[in-house]
């Protein structure tokens, strides 16, 4: 395992004390493992950049902070674990977009949001403990795959768990309705 | 489209076409528009409650730092943010048992940021090493320094000693009720899938070395230094491995499903019993260990919740899962000698496992009023 030396503890001393090639050079030189990182917990897909920026920004306005420059590998790491936690809460909240694949489509509902005549929890007790999981899991922002990942399953046997809760509830509140 | 409800909780892998079709159809079906507003309700509602449980997501990965061996990692500001949150926290891990598997995630989130971190600097650690060996004068060093930086080395590795010591004397106990399973990655990678009642103890500053008290199934990263596993009634040393341990009623018994391990009693001085894989050995409270017998991996390991097949034919995967799930499977007979290595989760559904045991072999699986049939495929 490396330590946190491997960035020099100086160059870290010369980037907190606001030295702006220093902090560029920092930054530069932690973004290939950010990278690989993201990479590795997301797959291949637009949002690294950003998440990679991110990540940068927080170290960059949190460096003031650090007491111990050789523990920029601990800074680094909680600052990369805390955007991929906001990426995840931020997947399924709503957005200004025209098109967003992370949006499920428009319901139409006459007069307005209205509440719902049933009691949500009692519904969800008729799950399995399983498929509840895997629901608490989407609902925290985690994709089928990734749940399948979490759990050691198949992302095949996720969304057979997810279609099974899907209709029973669905059988469920309609009868409720009645 | 059509107009059925199977795509409605999997919108987000519809094209923008799909996406659009379904929208013309939500806007015609009321039956359909409601059962997608009541699933976004539930979605609505679950975020509601991980939110009020975890409303700052921060600390749970400060949690998750602490609990996988890595509190080292905290800054003194964090670890009181960390204890002053802990409460809460572990009874929203209560209240939602998935919060368990994002504490999992994380851990292993950790395992990846370090393989990152270790991989690009160890290359440029390399080059800067074969460049400074070409660039460096020669020059004479007066002894003045040596004494020096001995002396100020002295210092380091004593203040490093206290807070190693420090660190390895806090102990992160992990318990899981009766009945219950959960699945922990520890510090090194090795994943623990402690099966309830069971009582799990090891350093913060993780060492490769755990106290079990109950059901433990473990996979063991591969390591120069030893994994150790105590029970009240033996030690079992492994190096990069998969096994199961169950310490009750004064007994110890060790499955071995892959690699090695060395089994003693407690305080026993004899050689260590060496286990090979599909072996199995008992050790009683002050005893040594009985000579390793061979098992059934499946049957020995049931209890841990999993099938677990390490090489064992199809034809006697078969009867295995038919005799679990109370139903008829059949083997064509040119399939049934193929060996099968792989693990599946007990409540995962029967078709399901036996489509992924056809995939393997590029076989196809038949349904019948009998039961199941494994058929090659052509």
């Amino acid at each position: 395992m490396a330590r946190a030396s491997d960035i020099p503890a100086q160059l870290v001393a010369r980037a907190r004390q606001g030295e702006v090639e220093a902090r560029n050079l920092l930054l530069r030189r932690l973004e290939p493992v950010l990278r690989a990182f993201f990479f590795k917990r997301l797959g291949d897909i637009p949002e690294i950049d950003d998440l990679v920026q991110n990540t940068l920004l927080r170290v960059h306005s949190g460096l003031s902070d650090l007491k111990d420059d050789a523990r920029l590998k601990a800074f680094a790491m909680k600052a990369a674990l805390f955007e991929l936690q906001d990426f995840y809460r931020g997947r399924y909240h709503a957005r200004e977009s025209l098109y967003d694949p992370e949006q499920p489509p428009l319901v139409v509902q006459e007069g307005g949001a209205q509440e719902l005549p049933f009691d949500l929890e009692r519904a969800l007790q008729a799950l399995t403990p399983r498929a509840r999981r895997i629901l608490e899991l989407r609902a925290y922002g985690y994709r089928y795959q990734e749940i399948a990942r979490m759990l050691g399953t198949t992302e095949g046997a996720v969304k057979m768990q997810v279609k099974r809760a899907f209709e029973k509830l669905r059988q469920l509140l309609s009868c409720w309705l009645l | 489209m059509a107009a059925n409800f199977n795509a409605l909780p999997f919108w987000e892998a519809l094209t923008p076409e799909e996406r659009e079709a379904l929208q013309a159809l939500l806007e015609q079906d009321p039956r359909l528009a409601r059962a997608l507003m009541h699933w976004e309700a539930l979605q609505a509602y679950l975020r509601t409650q991980l939110e009020m449980a975890v409303p700052d997501r921060r600390l749970l990965v400060l949690y998750a730092l602490a609990r996988s061996g890595r509190a080292m990692l905290l800054t003194p500001a964090e670890q009181d943010e960390l204890e002053r949150a802990r409460p809460a926290l572990e009874r929203a891990l209560q209240a939602l048992p998935a919060l368990e598997a994002v504490i999992a995630d994380i851990t292993s989130a950790c395992v990846d940021f370090e393989e990152a971190w270790a991989v690009h600097f160890a290359a440029r650690r390399h080059r800067h090493r074969a460049a400074e060996r070409r660039s460096r004068p020669l020059r004479r060093r007066p002894v003045y320094r040596w004494v020096v930086r001995l002396t100020l080395g002295g210092v380091v590795l004593a203040l490093a000693g206290i807070l190693w010591w420090q660190q390895v004397g806090q102990r992160v106990e992990w318990r899981v009720a009766a009945g219950a399973s959960a699945v922990r990655t520890l510090a090194d990678g090795s994943i623990v899938r402690l099966v309830g009642p069971a009582v799990l103890r090891y350093a913060e500053r993780f060492d490769r070395r755990l106290e079990l008290e109950g059901q433990a199934y473990l996979e063991v990263q591969a390591n120069t230094s030893p994994f150790v596993v105590e029970t009240p009634e033996a030690i079992v040393t492994v190096l990069g491995t998969r096994f199961g341990v169950r310490s009750t009623g004064g007994q110890t018994e060790v499955v071995l499903v892959e690699g090695r391990v060395a089994l003693n009693g407690r305080g026993r001085a004899e050689t260590p019993v060496m286990l090979a894989p599909g072996q199995r050995s008992r050790v009683m409270a002050g005893q040594a260990p009985e000579p390793p017998v061979p098992v059934r991996m499946p049957e020995a390991l049931a209890w841990t919740g999993l099938h677990i097949f390490n090489g064992m034919p199809l034809g006697e995967i078969a009867r295995y899962l038919s005799s679990f799930y109370h139903v008829p499977i059949r083997v064509d007979t040119t399939l049934a000698v193929e060996p099968i290595v792989g693990t599946f989760a007990q409540d995962q559904p029967l078709p399901e496992i036996l489509q992924a045991l056809a995939a393997t072999l590029d076989a196809r699986v038949a349904r019948s009023p009998e039961g199941y049939h494994l058929l090659p495929r052509r």
